[in-house]
């Protein structure tokens, strides 16, 4: 029996092949998602570890609490006048001060920020003996900067500008833009750049002057002295430095925060494996259907050799064999692939400008374990079902006359199971979705399993209305397609579960792309919804990339420009309240109600316009979870220790969704600016009249290229910028699964012709030319492909509409995305002729006298 | 290349009245398989005239070649050489797509095996051929066929629903639907018990008789050959014996001589 099974694949390796392919992507997405990232986690750690080797310890400023990683926050710095008192410490070799912030954007010839950041501005002091230990940056040309007009530039920066040592290069750090001479190019460590970030390296004197930092330092690195242990030279350290300051290790500190390169290259990894996971889902469900046909359509045979004494248990195990074989198979091809295609992603990163590291492939045995696992047990379940019906096929098949036997019918229990998985996938769904205080990982693990049980679920009950549904959506083919159009209307309604089951591998994919796109176009409009009703300025002046925070001096350089009544900047940064790290907001009490719009719970715009030195606004959320009504008296924390008593003065209820990111703490602009002098501006909104507003504010704002003018609407838009990203890398990813789940529609197609041969040759004996034969295959494609489309429409929807109410606390609406829904539903059709290309021509060429031939 | 003919014939009605061209005709047909010495040669030079409206069954014994001379007759294999027309028309050397056509118009098939589509009914069967060919059904035409065949009442049902008797009375109407040139019937009664084959046999009989139905019937059934109006004897490949209004004795004799 084993060797029947082996040659019942041999006999048919074409279609094996084809029905294995979907595995083999989905391995291969898996086996690439773990060696990508094994690789890249690789070179990130040896980076950390090479950047911050030659640096034993650092200084720097104590914070109350950690400061999170927006942006928006000013970190506290040190005194100068610190870095003699270490200098003169006979443990340390060398003590360098450093400035490094995140805020310093390289511009190109076109005016436009080179990179998407962070942006790194480095005051480095090259100066000091030794200094080249602490500091990752290796000069590949000229000499680090030693004037307060010269920069070191990133190997890759200079590259993309180009520019070269002697050249010019503007730069926007504190201020207005200012153009440098490139005195030399380095390499961070041994690569030209990390991801999308930028490096601008000053001589420290000018860098303090730059960042309006003067005699502060971000931190001290300091080399210890040769023989003197690192704890020797952290404790000598700590007896003389003040309590506002504290001594770490380098990697603890990580100025250049490769954390987050890190953080970054999970997702990738979590991405590239949840996506790997959909495609061997869907490639379970045509391996299922090949199985099913093949042992349907050798039911005869597997009959017969039940009559000549071969056990239910062997025919089950013949069975297996075979999809067992296919699923090691398509693993072993899925895992080596898997190493072409990590390369292939890490090229394509690096072309999108996205350097990482070179280091060596790491090849671990956990991918090995998991793709080899996950590739044969997912076959094997799949194989299950049909090998389980091929022993349910009495031995009198073998004796019966006629084609093809029936096979058993077990419809009872499948409905059963069906209404069973749908109840348990719909109960992990919302239980997921609703429960209250869980843990986002744990609401993963409840819908995560709920997703693929319900697909399940809809795939076994789409079986009994596909015939139904295959009939209504089959109206077109013969409208159009004429009698082969009719015809392939009932070919695909004749055999309902098998249409249903090719049909579902197609719903997954669909119903997951419907869900992204409901659920972007939900993003959209709640965005653009709340900043119409928030934004009552004609023009948000805010960072080209909209998010991150702009200069202060933006506001005195646009204010009397032509058009301009008045300005009214919002200034952000982190404070601790209530045990918890939120934004404050810094607000011009006589010009911010012009520009937003406050919708009061407790006080006014009178109100507002009074807010004196103690005086702040809290969000209704923030005050009723905290008891606050207006007169509460309240303290926030400040991140350098100190601590600020505020007196609640208004109450406002902004939009559930935070489309601004403004924090919940609001306060006027010139206490916000007493407590925090370097702070920087979320935005600031412009009242003009006039057209000729904007090109003047254009015009004002020549100095700061990071900045842009936007109509309230083209800032919505900017804001969503991610989400079109987002959209359009989920979209490549589940092409994927779709492209498994047309494997899936060729084969079902394949085999159904191979087993209609003698129908086709009686069509073509009584006059169907070989171009009906065609319309007729591609029809029963298309009308497939329409009916998983619209079986996905319709999951994804419900998904989409599950998670929005699950959101809507948060203010996430939905919103259909007609225009999406019509293409989708355009491309499988498309899709479904495609698929039917290799099937309808072998099923045009095959001989009338086919149907003539008896056996 | 009909119209030039047509035109001839109508300057001398006397020849139209004469001399019609046969229904089929086949000259020298030969088809070989096989390129080198081993070839077979399964029709090796046959050549018939077929008139308008005669019934007849082509016999022989297995590998005599009959079958493969039908398909040659139909359009559906090439001969190696020699020439077929239909209805007057040259029908070698035409392309797929023209013999298709061709076989729409002017081929009607019974095959052994009832070949109908499950998923349609018995009236859908029977309107296939037009469907494709994108004509109109004449529905009264439609419902005689089908009175005829004796399944009026059975029209909307599926083929699985029905009996073999039955299925291949549905396939007769199919064939029978576009009042072909020439209908092909290949062993019609091979499946079916004696009283279903003698049904069949009558309809094709009837067909002839009364609406001049040209038909080509291969079989090796000596009851069935009897129905006919001549009986075509292949041995070989070859044409051994042309028997005109047969009786079912006559065709025993004939084959136990040919077998001799």
């Amino acid at each position: 029996m084993t060797r029947l099974g082996l040659k019942a694949i041999a006999a048919r390796r074409a279609r094996t092949l084809l029905s294995c392919l979907a595995v083999v992507l989905g391995v291969g997405m898996v086996s690439a998602a773990f060696t990508l990232s094994d690789t890249l986690r690789h070179a990130a750690d040896s980076l950390t570890s090479s950047s911050y080797r030659g640096t034993d310890a650092v200084i720097d400023a104590r914070t109350a609490f950690k400061l999170s990683q927006q942006g928006n926050a000013s970190p506290p710095t040190i005194p100068a006048s610190l870095l003699g008192r270490v200098r003169a410490l006979p443990q340390v070799a060398t003590a360098i001060g450093d400035l490094t912030n995140t805020q310093t954007r390289i511009i190109d010839a076109r005016g436009s920020v080179v990179g998407h950041g962070p942006y790194f501005g480095v005051g480095f002091d090259a100066t000091a003996p030794g200094a080249h230990r602490l500091t990752p940056f290796r000069l590949s040309a000229g000499h680090f900067a030693v004037a307060p007009d010269q920069v070191v530039i990133d190997a890759g920066t200079a590259a993309k500008l180009p520019v070269g040592v002697g050249g010019q290069v503007r730069i926007e750090g504190r201020g207005p833009v200012r153009t440098f001479t490139v005195s030399g190019i380095a390499t961070f460590g041994a690569v030209n750049s990390i991801g999308s970030a930028t490096f601008a390296v000053f001589d420290l004197g000018s860098a303090q002057r730059l960042f309006d930092e003067s005699d502060r330092y971000d931190s001290i690195l300091i080399a210890a002295r040769r023989g003197v242990t690192t704890s020797a030279l952290r404790q000598a350290l700590s007896r003389v430095i003040p309590a506002s300051a504290q001594v770490q290790s380098a990697a603890a500190q990580d100025r250049f925060t490769l954390t987050g390169l890190k953080q970054f290259i999970s997702i990738i990894e979590i991405a590239l494996l949840a996506f790997g996971g959909i495609a061997i889902f869907v490639g379970a469900f045509t391996i299922f259907n090949t199985l099913s046909i093949t042992v349907a359509q050798r039911s005869r045979e597997l009959a017969m050799l039940r009559t000549v004494g071969a056990s239910r248990r062997q025919v089950l195990g013949s069975v297996l064999l075979e999809a067992l074989v296919m699923g090691v198979v398509a693993s072993l091809v899925g895992l080596f692939g898997g190493l072409g295609l990590a390369g292939g992603l890490s090229s394509l990163m690096r072309s999108l400008g996205l350097a990482l590291p070179q280091a060596g492939t790491v090849f671990a045995i956990h991918t090995v374990i998991v793709a080899m696992l996950v590739g044969v047990l997912v076959t094997a379940l799949a194989g299950l079902g049909p090998a389980l019906k091929a022993t349910r096929i009495s031995p009198v098949v073998a004796l019966r006359e006629g084609g093809l036997a029936q096979a058993p019918r077990s419809g009872r229990r499948i409905r059963w199971l069906a209404n069973g998985l749908a109840g348990v996938a719909l109960g992990l769904l919302v239980a997921g979705m609703f429960a209250g205080g869980i843990a986002t990982g744990t609401r993963f693990a409840l819908i995560v399993p709920g997703c693929l049980l319900l697909f399940i679920a809809v795939a076994l009950l789409s079986a009994r209305i596909a015939a139904r549904l295959a009939s209504v959506l089959g109206r077109p083919a013969e409208r159009l397609g004429g009698a082969p159009g009719g015809l392939a209307r009932r070919n695909a309604m004749r055999n309902p579960a098998r249409t249903a089951s090719t049909a579902a591998a197609l719903m997954i994919g669909v119903a997951l792309v419907v869900f992204v796109s409901v659920i972007a176009s939900g993003l959209r409009q709640s965005t653009t919804g709340t900043l119409e009703h928030q934004i009552k300025a004609g023009y948000v002046v805010a960072a080209s990339d909209g998010n991150s925070p702009i200069d202060p001096g933006v506001a005195g350089a646009i204010s009397g420009a032509s058009g301009v009544r008045s300005t009214s900047s919002i200034a952000q940064d982190q404070v601790r309240a209530f045990g918890r790290t939120v934004t404050i907001n810094g607000v011009v009490p006589s010009s911010i109600g012009a520009a937003y719009r406050y919708d009061w719970k407790s006080g006014s715009d009178a109100a507002l316009r009074t807010l004196d030195g103690s005086g702040a606004i809290v969000d209704a959320a923030f005050a009723s979870s905290h008891h606050l009504v207006t007169g509460s008296r309240f303290r926030v924390g400040l991140a350098d220790g100190r601590s600020l008593a505020l007196v609640l003065r208004g109450i406002d209820v902004p939009p559930k969704w935070g489309a601004l990111g403004l924090g919940p703490i609001t306060v006027s602009t010139s206490m916000f600016r007493s407590v925090f002098p370097g702070a920087r501006d979320r935005l600031t909104f412009v009242m003009a009249t006039g057209r000729g507003a904007a090109a003047a504010l254009r015009a004002r704002l020549s100095g700061f290229p990071g900045v842009q003018v936007y109509s309230p609407a083209a800032f919505a838009t900017k804001q969503l910028d991610w989400v079109s990203q987002m959209l359009a890398m989920i979209y490549v990813l589940l092409a994927l699964a779709v492209l498994a789940s047309l494997l899936g529609i060729v084969n079902t197609l394949a085999l159904s012709v191979f087993e209609r041969t003698r129908e086709l040759g009686m069509l073509r004996a009584v006059g169907m030319t070989r171009r009906q034969v065609r319309r007729m295959i591609r029809h029963e494609s298309i009308v497939t492909a329409l009916l998983g489309a619209t079986l996905g429409i319709a999951v994804g929807l419900f998904l989409a509409a599950l998670v929005t109410a699950a959101l809507s606390g948060d203010g996430l609406q939905f919103a259909l995305p007609l225009g999406s829904l019509v293409a989708f539903v355009v491309i499988a059709v498309l899709a479904g002729m495609v698929a039917a290309v290799a099937p309808a021509r072998r099923a045009s060429r095959l001989d009338p006298l086919s149907a003539l031939a008896y056996e | 290349m009909s119209t030039t003919t047509d035109t001839e014939l109508a300057l001398d009605p006397g020849l139209l009245a004469e001399d019609p061209p046969p229904a089929v005709s086949a000259t020298r047909v030969t088809r070989r398989y096989g390129t080198d010495e081993s070839a077979v040669e399964a029709v090796a030079g046959v050549s018939l005239d077929v008139p308008a409206g005669q019934f007849t069954a082509v016999m022989g014994p297995s590998g005599s070649g009959k079958s493969t001379l039908m398909h040659i007759l139909a359009g559906l294999d090439a001969p190696t050489s020699g020439s077929v027309s239909i209805g007057g028309r040259e029908i070698t050397g035409l392309s797929d797509k023209q013999l298709t056509l061709l076989r729409r118009r002017h081929i009607g098939f019974v095959f052994q095996a009832f070949n109908l589509l499950p998923m349609l009914s018995a009236e859908e069967n029977v309107l296939l051929p037009l469907q494709l060919a994108g004509r109109k059904p004449d529905r009264a035409w439609v419902a005689e066929l089908l009175a005829t065949v004796g399944l009026a009442d059975r029209r909307h049902h599926r083929p699985a629903e029905l009996s073999g008797g039955q299925q291949q009375r549905v396939a007769v109407a199919r064939a029978l639907v576009t009042e072909p040139t020439v209908l092909f019937a290949d062993e019609p009664t091979g499946n079916l018990d004696s009283g279903s084959g003698q049904q069949i046999l009558g309809l094709l009989r009837d067909a002839a008789s009364t609406h001049g139905q040209t038909t080509v019937m291969v079989t090796h059934d000596p009851r069935a050959a009897a129905t006919a109006d001549r009986v075509l004897y292949l041995s070989d490949g070859q044409v051994v014996s042309d028997l005109h209004r047969p009786t079912e004795a006559g065709v025993l004799e004939l084959m136990s001589e040919v077998s001799r």
